[in-house]
C-alpha cells in the first residue's frame, strides 16, 4: 500500500486494564478506528471514559500497571508488540501529542530552545545550530513573536497561551505525520482557547498533519473534528460523522450529553442534566456501563453489553431502539 | 428591594518587587477597581471574565475574607466595611459561599453531617441532635440521601462533593449565596445537575445569588443579570438575555464569540481576533484597560478610562465606541 491511502493511525479491538489494589480495572473495552492522513477524529467522554488511556496506549505511555491489548498501527506498523527502541523510532517519525497542562510537559530547567533543539538533534541528527534555527522558524509558524529571542527564554516566562503554542510547535519539529491532542485548551481562557483551535487547523492545512483530538468539550467536537467517537466508562458508546453524532444521535448516552450542555444560543433555563454519578471504574456492571443512569435501560441492559453495530450512518451500542432516542 | 450595594470597591495587594530592598515600596496589584452593583433580593447576578479578571477577589471582599481597600459594601443599607469585627460577623450567616474544588473545601477528617452542621453549632445556639437533624433534612433538599450523615468526604464524587459544599452554605438560610466556580471542576453530565439544583434553590429559598464562573454559557443559564469583567474593571452589565443575545461592548463581545458552539453545521463564526493575552495584572494598560487586545480600539482609547453609559434601560457599558457585534465584524 503506498502511503497516501495507508490510514495513519488504525486500532482494533484496544483494550487496556490497570491491575490496582482494587483489582483489575477496564479502563478501554473493545475500541476500534481508523484515521487517514489528514484527517480530524474526536474521542469524547467525560472523566473515567477512557479517551486518554487511548491516547496514552497508543504513545506506548500507558502507567506501569498497564497493559494494552489488540491493534494499533501507526502508518501500517503495529507498534504495541514493538521493541521499545523500534518504537522511539516510529514515535519519532509518525505521531506527536499535546498534553493538557504545558507546564508540566516542559522540562523547567531547560531553555525553550533547547528543548526544541534537543527533539531535533536526537532524532533527526541535526547539528544544534540548525536545530535551533528549525526551532525558531517553527515558534514563527505558531505565531510566537520574537522567536529567535524566545528561544533562549525559560518556560516560566511564558504565559499559558504561548506555552501551548510552544508545545504544539514542539509537537510538529518532526513533521509528524499524526498530532493526538489530550485536552490542550482545558487550561486556557476561553479567548486563547479560540487563538489555539484556530492555529491547530492552520498548522494541520500547512502540514497536512492529520489531528486526534480528545475532549470533554462537545462545542470543540462540533468545530473542529469530521468524525466523532463517544465513550462512556471505557465503552465506544456511538461513532460516525461528527455531523450524523450530533444531528441524529442514536445513543442516549450522547443524547443525553448534548441535552446537558449549556449552550449561549439555545433555550434558557432548566438544563437537562443526566442523572446519577459518573461511572465507578472499579465496579462496573456487566453489561453497558450507562445503565445505571439511562433512561432507556431495560432488564439485559445491566447484564449483557450490546455489541457495537451499524445504524444508518452511524455505529452504536445500545440494546434500546433507535426511535427510542429523541 | 436593594440587598447587597456595592460602591467604587477597590481591592489592592502590595507585591513585593523582585530583588526589592525591604524599603523600597511594594508594586500595587489593582485587583479590583472602581466597582459599583446592586443586587436585588432574590435576584442571581452572574459575573463572567476570563483569570486575572478579578472576579474570585470581589467575592472574597464581600463577604470580607479579603479587606476592601476603599470604597462600601452595604447591606440593606449597613456599611458593613466600617462595621468591626465582631460586629460583622453577625452579618456572615447571611452571606455563604461555595467554593470551586468541591473536595478541597470540605475537612477530609470530619463526617459529611458535622461539615454541613458545623455553621450552625458556630452560628446559632443548638444542640447536637437538632444540629444533626437540620443537617439530615438539609442534604435530602440538596438530593443526598440523609443516611449517608456519617461518611466522609472522600466517599463521594465530585458532583456530590459539591451537594454537601452547598448544603452547608444553606443550613444557615443565608439571604445570599456567593458561587466561585461552583461546576467548572464538574463533568458535564453533572454539571447540568449542580446548575438546576442551585436555580431551584434560589427560588425556593428566596436566595439572592453571585454566581462566579468563566463559562458564559453556564452563567447564562443561571443568571438574570450578568456582569462582565476585565483586570479588575466592569466592562458591561445588563439583563442576562442582552448581554449574551446583543453584547456591546467589544470585550463581550469578542467573550461570545470564543465559545464554541456544539452544532457542526453552524456557520463557523467569524471569530473577532482578539490579539494576545491578558496583561499582567500590575502593569495595566493605559486609560481602557482592554484597549491592548480591542478591536475596534482607537488611539484616544490608551488616554483616558472610559466613562459607564447608559445605552439603554438598565445596561452599563464602559466602552464609547460600544455598538452590535456586526459593526466590529464589518469593521
Amino acid at each position: 500500500m503506498d502511503e497516501a491511502t495507508t490510514p495513519v493511525l488504525e486500532i482494533e479491538d484496544l483494550r487496556v486494564s490497570f491491575a490496582t489494589g482494587d483489582g483489575t480495572v477496564d479502563a478501554v473495552n473493545g475500541l476500534s478506528l481508523s484515521l487517514e492522513p489528514g484527517g480530524t477524529l474526536a474521542i469524547v467522554g467525560e472523566s473515567g471514559s477512557g479517551k486518554s488511556q487511548t491516547a496514552f496506549a497508543v504513545m506506548g505511555l500507558l502507567a506501569r500497571n498497564g497493559t494494552a491489548t489488540g491493534i494499533v498501527r501507526l502508518q501500517g506498523r503495529d507498534v504495541l508488540t514493538m521493541p521499545e527502541a523500534a518504537l522511539n523510532r516510529v514515535r519519532a517519525e509518525t505521531v506527536a501529542m499535546v498534553f493538557q497542562d504545558p507546564m508540566t510537559s516542559l522540562n523547567p530547567y531547560m531553555r525553550v530552545g533547547e528543548q526544541m533543539a534537543e527533539v531535533l538533534v536526537l532524532h533527526e541528527g541535526l547539528s544544534k545550530r540548525e536545530a535551533l534555527a528549525r526551532s525558531a522558524a517553527m515558534l514563527d509558524a505558531v505565531r510566537i513573536p520574537d522567536a529567535k529571542g524566545r528561544l533562549r527564554q525559560y518556560p516560566h516566562e511564558f504565559s499559558g497561551g504561548m506555552r501551548q503554542r510552544v508545545m504544539i510547535a514542539m509537537a510538529l519539529l518532526c513533521r509528524p505525520a499524526l498530532l493526538i491532542a489530550d485536552e490542550p485548551t482545558t487550561a486556557l481562557d476561553v479567548t486563547v482557547q479560540a487563538q489555539i483551535m484556530d492555529l491547530l487547523a492552520d498548522v494541520r492545512s500547512e502540514f497536512g498533519t492529520a489531528l486526534l483530538l480528545i475532549t470533554h468539550d462537545m462545542g470543540l467536537v462540533a468545530e473542529t473534528c469530521e468524525r466523532t467517537i463517544v465513550m462512556y466508562g471505557g465503552r465506544v458508546m456511538e461513532q460516525g460523522r461528527t455531523i450524523d453524532v450530533f444531528a441524529d444521535p442514536t445513543h442516549p448516552y450522547t443524547r443525553g450529553l448534548l441535552d446537558a450542555v449549556p449552550r449561549l444560543d439555545g433555550d434558557e433555563g432548566e438544563l437537562r442534566a443526566i442523572p446519577g454519578e459518573p461511572p465507578d471504574m472499579a465496579n462496573l456492571p456487566h453489561g453497558c456501563p450507562f445503565t445505571p443512569r439511562c433512561p432507556l435501560a431495560m432488564d439485559r441492559c445491566g447484564t449483557v453489553q450490546p455489541p457495537l453495530e451499524p445504524c444508518g450512518p452511524l455505529l452504536r451500542a445500545c440494546h434500546a431502539p433507535p426511535e427510542a432516542v429523541a | 428591594m436593594t440587598l447587597l450595594s456595592v460602591r467604587d470597591l477597590n481591592v489592592t495587594f502590595d507585591v513585593p518587587r523582585k530583588g526589592a530592598m525591604p524599603w523600597t515600596a511594594p508594586d500595587r496589584l489593582r485587583a479590583v477597581k472602581d466597582m459599583s452593583f446592586d443586587l436585588a433580593a432574590g435576584e442571581t447576578l452572574g459575573v463572567v471574565g476570563e483569570s486575572g479578571s478579578g472576579k474570585s477577589t470581589l467575592a472574597r471582599a464581600i463577604v470580607g475574607t479579603i479587606p476592601a481597600t476603599s470604597g462600601v459594601v452595604s447591606w440593606e443599607g449597613t456599611d458593613l466595611t466600617a462595621l468591626s469585627p465582631g460586629e460583622r460577623r453577625r452579618h456572615r450567616a447571611d452571606v455563604q459561599m461555595v467554593f470551586q474544588d468541591p473536595l478541597a473545601a470540605l475537612n477530609p477528617r470530619m463526617t459529611v453531617g458535622d461539615i454541613i452542621a458545623e455553621p450552625l453549632r458556630t452560628h446559632r445556639d443548638v444542640s447536637r441532635t437538632d444540629a444533626r437533624n437540620a443537617a439530615q433534612a438539609m442534604m435530602e433538599r440538596v438530593g443526598l440521601l440523609p443516611n449517608l450523615v456519617n461518611r466522609f468526604p472522600h466517599e463521594f464524587s465530585g458532583g456530590q462533593c459539591q451537594r454537601i459544599g452547598i448544603a452547608r452554605a444553606l443550613i444557615l438560610e443565608p439571604r445570599l449565596l456567593i458561587c466561585d466556580e461552583p461546576v467548572s471542576a464538574l463533568d458535564v453530565s453533572v454539571q447540568a445537575q449542580v446548575v438546576n439544583l442551585l436555580r431551584r434553590l434560589s427560588r425556593e429559598m428566596g436566595l439572592a445569588m453571585i454566581f462566579i464562573a468563566h463559562d458564559l454559557s453556564v452563567v447564562r443559564h443561571v443568571s438574570d443579570r450578568i456582569m462582565v469583567m476585565y483586570l479588575g474593571r466592569q466592562m458591561e452589565v445588563g439583563p442576562a438575555r442582552a448581554v449574551v443575545g446583543d453584547p456591546l461592548h467589544p470585550y463581550t463581545q469578542a467573550l461570545v464569540a470564543s465559545v464554541p458552539v456544539p452544532d457542526p453545521t453552524a456557520r463557523r463564526r467569524d471569530r473577532q481576533a482578539v490579539r494576545g493575552e491578558l496583561p499582567s495584572p500590575l502593569t495595566p494598560p493605559s486609560g481602557c484597560v482592554f484597549h491592548t487586545r480591542c478591536p475596534r480600539a482607537r488611539p484616544d482609547c490608551a488616554d483616558a478610562v472610559p466613562p459607564a453609559l447608559r445605552p439603554q434601560p438598565e445596561r452599563i457599558v464602559a466602552c464609547p465606541y460600544h455598538g452590535p457585534a456586526e459593526a466590529t465584524a464589518a469593521e
